[in-house]
C-alpha cells in the first residue's frame, strides 16, 4: 500500500494540501477527481516525495518514503507527469528505455530492451519508435510517457507490490484514446500494481475506478465506490454547478453531466 | 493500447534492430572523432616555423620515455616539440575537451540549446580576474619572485570564475532549490557587471596593460608550460571525469527535473556536483588560454546532430571533438598569418559563429531542435 497520511503542502505561502489522507492498494485503480486547484496534481508529487511535507508522512508498504533509496523507490513507484518538456529530439524508444534507469548496471541490456518493448507494445507506441518527440502529437507523446512509466515498474506481476501515479492521463486523448488508456491503467492493475489516477471527466473515473477520492482546496471531502462518491448531494456543493446524476444503463455506474439551468431550472 | 477492441495494428520492428543501429551510430560517431583529434594533434604538433613529421614526433616522445629512437631528429626539432609544441597540443585539447564537455552538460541541465560555459558567469569572472592581474598584479605583489609572477594571472582567473560561479549559484538556491531560470539570469548579470568592472580596468591601464588585456581576452594556446599545464590537467580531468559519470542523469534531468526524480535520481545533488565540475574544468581552462568562445557552444551541437541527443554519446564524443576543434583551430590561428599569431578567439568565432548559423537555419527548415 502506497500512503499519505495526514499530510499537508504549502507551495509560496499557501496551503495547496491540507491534512489530507490518501492510500492506494496494490492491484485496485484509483482516481483523484476535484475541481481545478483541489491539489490533485500536488497530491501525485507528494506521493513520490518530490515536495516537502509540513506535516504528516508518506508510508511505502508500511516503510517511511526518506528510509527509501531514491533509486529503490523508483524501482516501485514510477509517475506519469501532465507536462512534458523533451528539449532535445529524443526518439519515441529512448524516451520508454529511461524507465529502465533504475535498473542500470543490475540486468543485462537484451532485458532492459525486452522490457522496453513489451511497455511500447502495450500502450500501442511502437508504431513510432523512430520517431523524435518533437514530430509526436500530444496525445501519442503521452502514450509514450505512459510506455516509461510502465517500463520502469516491468516485470509484472512484481514479487513487491508496484504503483504507478497517472497525473491527468486522458488530458490530450481522443475518446477512443481516454476510454483504451484507463481500461489499460485497469489492466495494469489487474496485475497487482496500484494505479493512483488524477482525471477531470467523473464518467472515466466512474466507469473505470475501483475507488474515488475527491478533494476540494486540499482537503479529502469524500472517498469510496464511485456510486458512493459520484452523486448530486457529493459533488455539486465542490463544483458549485448543478449537476444531474443518473445510471449508465449499460453498467450501471453513476454518470454525471452539468445542468443546464435553461433546460432544467429546478436544479439550480 | 490492449484490450479486444481497442488494439491498435502493431508491425513495427523488434527494438533490438534500433538499438543495434544506434550502437553503430555511436560507435561511427566516437570513431570520426577520434581519428579528427589524431590528425589535429599531428598537425598540432606537426606545423609551424619548424616542421616536426608525424613520425619524428612519435621518436621524440618514445625517447622521452627511454625508448630506442625510431626516426632521426636534431635538439632543433627536440627543444621545439619538448618545450613548446606538445605542451601547447596538451593545453589545446585539455581545453577544448573542457569547454565541450561543459557545454554540453550545461545544454543538459540547463535544457536550453543556447546554454554554455560563457552563460553561467565563468568565463567572465575568470576573465575580470585576469585583468586586474594584469593591471595591478605587479603594484600589489611588487615582493613576489619572478618565479611566481607568471602564476598570478591564471590563479586570479581561477579565483575569478569560481567566485563569479558561487555568486551566480546563492542568488539562484533557495531553501535547497535551484532555480534554473533564475541561474541563467544571474549569470547574465554577473556576466554584464564583469564586463563593466573589466571596461573599468581598461580605463585605467596603461598601453602595454592594455595590449596584455586584448590578447588575452581574444584566447590563446601560446603560454603553455608543463609547470603551469600539471594542476589544470587535474581539475579538468577531474571535471571531464565527472560529467561523464553523470551522462544518465543528464538524460533524465533533460526531460525535466521531476522527471528525474521519478527516474530516480537526486536533481538538486547532481544539479550542484555538475555546476561545480563544469566551474572546475572551465575555470581552469579559461585561467590558461583565455576566453575561447564557440568550442563550447557549438561542440555539442555537431555532435548532436550526427548521434543524436543522448548525453552517454554526446559526453564522451563532445571530449574528443572539443579537443581536436581546438587543435585545428589553433593550427590554423598559427600559420595563416606567420610568423605573427591571430588569438585562437578570432578563428574559433569566425568560423564557429557563421557555421552555428548555418545549423540554426537547417534546423528551422527541418522544424526546431
Amino acid at each position: 500500500m502506497l500512503s499519505a497520511h495526514g499530510i499537508s503542502v504549502q507551495r509560496g505561502g499557501r496551503t495547496v494540501l491540507d491534512d489530507a489522507s490518501v492510500s492506494v492498494n496494490a492491484g485496485s485503480l484509483v482516481a483523484v477527481v476535484g475541481p481545478n486547484g483541489a491539489g490533485k496534481s500536488t497530491l501525485v508529487a507528494a506521493l513520490t516525495g518530490l515536495l516537502p511535507l509540513a506535516g504528516g508522512e508518506i508510508a511505502l508498504d508500511g516503510d517511511r518514503l526518506d528510509r527509501f533509496p531514491r533509486r529503490t523507490f523508483a524501482k516501485r513507484v514510477s509517475v506519469m507527469q501532465q507536462r512534458f518538456h523533451a528539449t532535445f529530439p529524443f526518439k519515441a524508444w529512448e524516451i520508454v528505455a529511461m524507465g529502465r534507469t533504475p535498473y542500470e548496471g543490475l540486468e543485462p541490456a537484451a532485458d532492459a530492451a525486452l522490457h522496453v518493448e513489451a511497455a511500447m507494445k502495450a500502450t500501442g507506441t511502437s508504431l513510432f519508435a523512430e520517431r523524435t518527440c518533437h514530430t509526436l502529437s500530444g496525445g501519442e507523446l503521452q502514450r509514450v510517457y505512459l510506455a516509461r512509466a510502465l517500463a520502469q515498474l516491468m516485470p509484472l506481476p512484481a514479487k513487491e507490490a508496484r504503483y504507478l501515479l497517472l497525473d491527468e492521463p486522458t488530458a490530450s486523448l481522443d475518446l477512443r484514446h481516454q476510454a483504451a488508456s484507463l481500461a489499460f491503467a485497469r489492466d495494469v492493475a489487474h496485475k497487482g500494481v496500484g494505479v493512483l489516477a488524477v482525471l477531470h471527466d467523473l464518467n472515466l473515473a466512474s466507469l473505470f475506478a475501483d475507488h474515488v477520492i475527491l478533494l476540494e482546496a486540499g482537503r479529502v471531502v469524500a472517498h469510496g465506490t464511485p456510486a458512493e462518491v459520484l452523486t448530486r448531494d457529493v459533488l455539486a456543493p465542490v463544483y458549485g454547478q448543478a449537476l444531474s446524476v443518473f445510471a449508465d444503463p449499460d453498467s450501471g455506474r453513476p454518470v454525471v453531466l452539468p445542468a443546464d439551468p435553461a433546460v432544467r431550472p429546478s436544479l439550480t | 493500447m490492449t484490450g479486444a477492441n481497442t488494439s491498435l495494428p502493431d508491425t513495427a520492428p523488434a527494438l533490438g534492430i534500433y538499438l543495434s543501429q544506434e550502437q553503430r551510430r555511436r560507435r561511427f560517431t566516437v570513431a570520426l572523432a577520434g581519428l579528427l583529434l589524431t590528425a589535429a594533434v599531428l598537425a598540432g604538433l606537426g606545423f609551424g616555423a619548424v616542421e616536426i613529421s608525424p613520425l619524428q614526433a612519435l621518436a621524440i616522445a618514445l625517447a622521452k620515455l627511454g625508448l630506442a629512437p625510431l626516426a632521426e631528429f636534431g635538439t632543433r626539432e627536440d627543444l621545439i616539440f619538448s618545450a613548446i609544441r606538445a605542451p601547447r597540443t596538451a593545453l589545446g585539447m585539455l581545453a577544448g575537451a573542457a569547454l565541450a564537455a561543459s557545454g554540453a552538460a550545461l545544454q543538459g541541465l540547463f535544457r536550453n540549446p543556447l546554454a554554455d560555459p560563457t552563460l553561467i558567469g565563468v568565463s567572465s569572472g575568470a576573465a575580470l580576474g585576469a585583468v586586474i592581474s594584469i593591471v595591478f598584479g605587479a603594484a600589489l605583489f611588487p615582493f613576489l619572485p619572478d618565479s611566481i609572477s607568471p602564476v598570478l594571472l591564471p590563479v586570479a582567473a581561477f579565483a575569478g570564475g569560481l567566485v563569479a560561479i558561487a555568486l551566480v549559484y546563492l542568488i539562484a538556491s533557495r531553501d535547497g532549490m535551484t532555480d534554473i531560470a533564475t541561474l541563467l539570469l544571474a549569470g547574465t548579470a554577473i556576466t554584464a557587471i564583469a564586463g563593466a568592472g573589466i571596461g573599468f580596468m581598461i580605463f585605467l591601464s596603461d598601453d602595454q596593460q592594455i595590449r596584455d588585456i586584448n590578447f588575452w581576452m581574444l584566447g590563446s594556446l601560446s603560454g603553455a608550460t608543463w609547470s603551469a599545464l600539471a594542476p589544470a590537467a587535474v581539475l579538468i580531468v577531474l571535471g571531464c571525469c565527472g560529467i561523464l559519470y553523470c551522462s544518465r542523469a543528464l538524460d533524465a534531468l533533460s526531460l525535466g527535473e521531476s522527471d528525474a526524480h521519478h527516474l530516480g535520481f537526486e536533481p538538486e545533488r547532481i544539479k550542484r556536483s555538475l555546476i561545480v565540475l563544469c566551474a572546475l574544468a572551465v575555470g581552469s581552462s579559461v585561467a590558461l588560454t583565455g576566453v575561447i568562445g564557440f568550442v563550447g557552444l557549438m561542440t555539442p551541437h555537431i555532435v548532436r546532430l550526427l548521434a543524436g541527443p543522448g548525453h552517454r554519446t554526446l559526453i564522451p564524443t563532445s571530449i574528443l571533438l572539443g579537443a581536436g576543434l581546438m587543435l585545428a583551430a589553433d593550427v590554423l590561428a598559427r600559420t595563416i598569418v606567420t610568423p605573427a599569431e591571430l588569438p585562437i578567439g578570432i578563428v574559433t568565432a569566425s568560423i564557429g559563429g557563421p557555421f552555428f548559423l548555418w545549423l540554426l537555419i537547417r534546423w528551422r527548415a527541418r522544424g526546431g531542435w
